[in-house]
């Protein structure tokens, strides 16, 4: 089994239920935290046309959204650091809109034994 | 502190090279439930200090991009340090090039594993890796 599994449920309003190994629960709130900042970062980097900026943060994030199990911020930050290293503005402007809607909606099940072992 | 000691004597330490500190720190609390000591390395200067002060590890764990040095000078400068020539090198990464993993499996590396596999799975291929290394070492 996958670490977590994203779904959009049409019972919870809109939000996203990522699952998380319980293990896990100490260290989520700093990661969803910083994952804000880092949208924030980005989005004045790209408004400064500091593309580099927006690489290396979103290179950060793709690693550490897969490491928790966060696929769909992995997969985001993925987009956005490909569309960095070709000066993709309109791009990266669409996919920070996607990704702070989606840390905005997300909501965390802490299952026991989410582990992907 | 004496837990950490009490660990390191135990089960020897892990050496993380990682710059992203939430990553780090999931891989750390993984590791030290399941009884290994982690020494942490937030860039490659860093990763190279603390090599010339610590003992060699068990393993070592390596993120292939961090800051002033990369993945692939790191795996050579453990590959060609007296007594670290051996010790077990798994290549931890956000990216999955085929070009960079086969260089890296040619280089020296033990493993290489992408980070959207989950840190479950780095911590279960660690296991392995150290078991293999058990027995190559028994054998």
């Amino acid at each position: 089994m996958e670490p977590s599994q994203s779904a959009l449920d049409p019972a919870s309003h809109g939000k996203e239920i990522v699952h998380v190994d319980a293990s896990f629960a100490p260290l989520v709130p700093k990661f969803m935290t910083n994952r804000k900042k880092e949208v924030t970062t980005m989005r004045q980097a790209l408004t400064a046309q500091d593309f580099e900026t927006v690489r290396k943060v979103a290179h950060g994030m793709k690693g550490a959204g897969g490491s928790y199990g966060f696929d769909a911020v992995s997969t985001m930050a993925a987009t956005i650091e490909a569309a960095a290293k070709q000066g993709l503005s309109k791009t990266i402007d669409e996919e920070l809109t996607s990704l702070d809607s989606y840390l905005e909606r997300v909501d965390v099940i802490f299952d026991e034994d989410a582990s992907g072992v | 502190m004496r837990k950490q000691k009490e660990q390191e004597k135990k089960n020897g330490v892990v050496l993380l090279i990682e710059d992203e500190q939430d990553t780090a720190d999931l891989i750390r609390l993984h590791l030290e439930k399941s009884g290994m000591a982690v020494v942490h390395a937030r860039d490659g200067r860093q990763a190279v200090n603390i090599m010339e002060d610590i003992a060699p590890p068990r393993a070592v764990l390596l993120d292939l991009v961090v800051p002033y040095l990369n993945g692939f000078e790191l795996l050579k400068a453990i590959r060609t340090k007296p007594g670290w020539e051996q010790v077990p090198v798994m290549v931890v990464s956000g990216d999955s090039d085929k070009g960079d993993i086969e260089r890296m499996l040619r280089e020296g590396a033990n493993d290489y594993i992408v980070k959207s596999w989950g840190v479950g799975v780095i911590h279960h291929r660690l296991r392995q890796m150290l078991e293999q290394v058990s027995k190559g070492q028994a054998a």
